[in-house]
């Protein structure tokens, strides 16, 4: 996938490349918020990641003349003004994503992974597989090896974020706001119990974990059955 | 405070209780003066008319010394119901010097004159009561003239009645002015006070914005400027605040990137599998730092929002309350630990996410605090103007002292013991409260501690 990053930082811009490059995606570097506009305009992207505090034009600015434009490039907003208000403001104004700095790299990951899957043709299909797990979205079932697993809402909702993301490191923080829609970091790892409740049900009988964890920052949904 | 409105309010104000005080201290000068000259006047007219009788019995006698008695019967008895110069009815009598009646209008001399001279008053046995004066003259007859007290008395009625009609007007003019001025002046403080209550409800963007060089407009001037001063404070405190989040994440940003590349490269290096522990503690230890960073800037940011209507809207508590404890409920669960949840509908106006987190921060202590297999109460009440969220552990509660500094940075009670954290979650859930006007107290529950935010309702 092609994805322009704006960002004035050369460390920040650096890094987000090659996170991108490590996921096999092409990232071109623009410094500057008008140069950014330009080519955002000019060229066809998958993605486009920006920063908001940027030379020559704010990055909020760049989204809403992208948008009176009517170019639908989804757009990954981030910025050091990380409070929710910031985030509304940030998404009133077109952009598809708001992630605050500093962030960890699996979160920057993730959120690109799903403003690259959202913009795809068949963004939610009927059944998720992933090894040997079967996950029907409409009916909200899920079965592993054919065999049914009873799940609550909640625990459904965070298996199929992982699912959306199989393969990949999920943060916490994705995983409250997709699930819960909530963008704070809860003192206690509340996550982790919904995820552990989560596992002793798909794992029950099953010899190996389906979700591995990440040092730390999230969870997986391993795509090899084994 | 409760703002009070209509007449209970208007008659406890100072104001109207000092104007009414100045209206009530003139009005008695004003009665003392009147019954001053009540009684002056009365003296005079009695003296006056009483001269006048005297006038009128000289008269009778120089009638008498000149043409005898019989000239005196005639005299009498032609000036029988004449009135004087002053209004009144004259009443005569002559008797001869062996006590009988030569003429006049009273039948007999009244018993209880005899031997009285001068002015007198005396009661006839029909019941009038008269005041007037007696002429003995020495080998004639004795004369009297009076006039019927209750002709004096009329005419004092009258003077009360002319004293009276100005007292009246002075009365109504008191108390309308104390009306007028007293709702003028009311109207003037109220407005500041109205000010004051909007402000303390987060709204810094109020203004008095009253004209007069007076002491009341010098105050609403005063107000005026002291909240623009505040205002300015804030924005500065904002724009700082904003400035330290962009030239401090900025390198925490880096320093994050570059430790999560190192790790990544002695990943992929055997030989550098030595390094991990180190770089993993790292990464931690930068988490860490970022996480302590964000909720200081979340609590500075969040204080310097109060008062802005930005973002701003209709969210019920009970909403909030049972997603707060849907997403503790597991972890609680895992300690043996039940959330009891008891909610209605309380619409409070503010930023969803904040009064989420503001929920989430006070389950989050009390789960942390409670022992294994307690109950954590998590109420939403309502009333018809004020919502209230309540969350009650069964912990080992606060120390005396503690809800004072409860709310600052970096503080935490004695009786937490190991339990982690930063002292930061209460400051953060009253920087919340305070940007949306919320008052919150911490209450000894015996055992455990209750936490109580209350906000006003949103009109709907």
């Amino acid at each position: 996938m092609r994805i322009l990053v704006i960002e004035d930082d050369a460390v920040m811009a650096a890094h987000m490349a090659a996170l991108l490059a490590g996921r096999d995606h092409v990232a071109t570097t623009v410094a500057d918020g008008a140069e950014g506009l330009a080519r955002a305009a000019a060229e066809p992207w998958d993605l486009i990641v920006g920063d908001r505090m940027l030379p020559g034009l704010e990055g909020l600015d760049v989204v809403e003349r992208l948008r009176a434009l009517e170019v639908t490039t989804p757009v990954l907003i981030v910025s050091a003004l990380g409070l929710p208000g910031d985030r509304v403001h940030g998404l009133e104004r077109g952009a598809d994503d708001y992630l605050a700095k500093p962030f960890a790299d699996d979160e920057f990951l993730a959120r690109v992974h799903a403003l690259l899957r959202r913009s795809r043709p068949e963004p939610h299909p009927e059944v998720l597989l992933v090894g040997d797990v079967e996950i029907r979205v409409k009916a909200r079932t899920v079965h592993r090896a054919d065999r049914h697993v009873p799940l609550s809402p909640k625990e459904f909702e965070l298996l199929r974020c992982l699912a959306e993301h199989a393969g990949h490191f999920v943060p916490r923080s994705l995983l409250l706001e997709r699930v819960w829609n909530l963008r704070f970091d809860p003192q206690t790892n509340v996550v982790d119990v919904h995820v552990s409740r989560l596992r002793g049900k798909i794992d029950d009988g099953f010899a190996t974990s389906v979700i591995r964890t990440s040092r730390g920052e999230g969870y997986m949904l391993v795509t090899e059955a084994s | 405070m409760e703002p009070r409105t209509g007449l209970a309010a208007f008659a406890r104000s100072s104001t109207v209780r000092l104007v009414s005080a100045i209206a009530a201290v003139f009005l008695l000068a004003f009665v003392g003066v009147g019954v001053a000259v009540r009684s002056t006047a009365s003296t005079y007219i009695e003296r006056r008319i009483l001269d006048t009788l005297e006038t009128d019995a000289a008269g009778l006698e120089a009638v008498w010394r000149e043409g005898g008695t019989a000239a005196l019967v005639r005299a009498i008895e032609r000036r029988r119901g004449e009135t004087g110069a002053d209004g009144l009815a004259r009443m005569r009598l002559a008797v001869g010097p062996d006590g009988e009646k030569l003429a006049g209008d009273f039948a007999a001399w009244p018993n209880d004159l005899d031997g009285a001279s001068d002015r007198i008053r005396f009661e006839t046995t029909d019941g009038g009561a008269y005041a007037g004066v007696v002429r003995r003259i020495a080998g004639g007859p004795d004369l009297l003239v009076a006039h019927a007290v209750a002709e004096h008395a009329a005419v004092m009625r009258a003077l009360d009645r002319d004293l009276l009609m100005p007292m009246i007007v002075a009365l109504m003019a008191a108390l309308a002015v104390t009306a007028l001025v007293g709702r003028r002046l009311l109207a003037r403080i109220e407005r500041v006070n109205l000010v004051a209550r909007r402000v303390e409800a987060g709204d810094l963007a109020a203004r008095v914005d009253a004209a007069g060089a007076d002491e009341f407009g010098r105050l609403a001037t005063h107000v005026d400027a002291m909240l623009e001063r505040i205002a300015i404070l804030m924005r500065g405190v904002h724009h700082l605040s904003d400035h330290i989040a962009h030239e401090m994440r900025t390198p925490l940003a880096r320093l994050r990137a570059r430790l999560e590349a190192a790790r990544r490269i002695a990943e992929a290096t055997p030989a550098a599998a030595p390094l991990l522990p180190a770089l993993d503690e790292a990464v931690a230890e930068s988490s860490e730092l970022i996480s302590v960073f964000s909720a200081l800037l979340d609590i500075a940011r969040t204080e310097a929002a109060a008062g802005d209507a930005r973002g701003l809207a209709v969210v019920d508590l009970a909403e909030v309350a049972a997603m707060v404890v849907d997403l503790y409920e597991a972890a609680a669960e895992d300690r043996g630990i039940r959330l009891a949840l008891a909610t209605v509908s309380a619409p409070v106006v503010g930023e969803r996410m904040l009064l989420m987190r503001m929920a989430a921060n006070l389950v989050d202590n009390a789960v942390k605090f409670s022992p294994d297999g307690a109950v954590v109460d998590v109420g939403v009440e309502a009333t018809a103007t004020q919502c209230r969220l309540v969350v009650r552990d069964r912990g080992p509660g606060v120390p005396e002292g503690f809800e004072a500094r409860a709310f600052e940075r970096f503080t935490r009670a004695e009786t937490v013991g190991a339990t982690p954290g930063h002292g930061l979650g209460l400051a953060l859930v009253g920087a919340i409260a305070l940007r949306h006007g919320m008052k919150i107290a911490l209450e000894r529950a015996d055992p455990g501690l209750r936490v109580v935010a209350t906000g006003a309702r949103a009109t709907t």
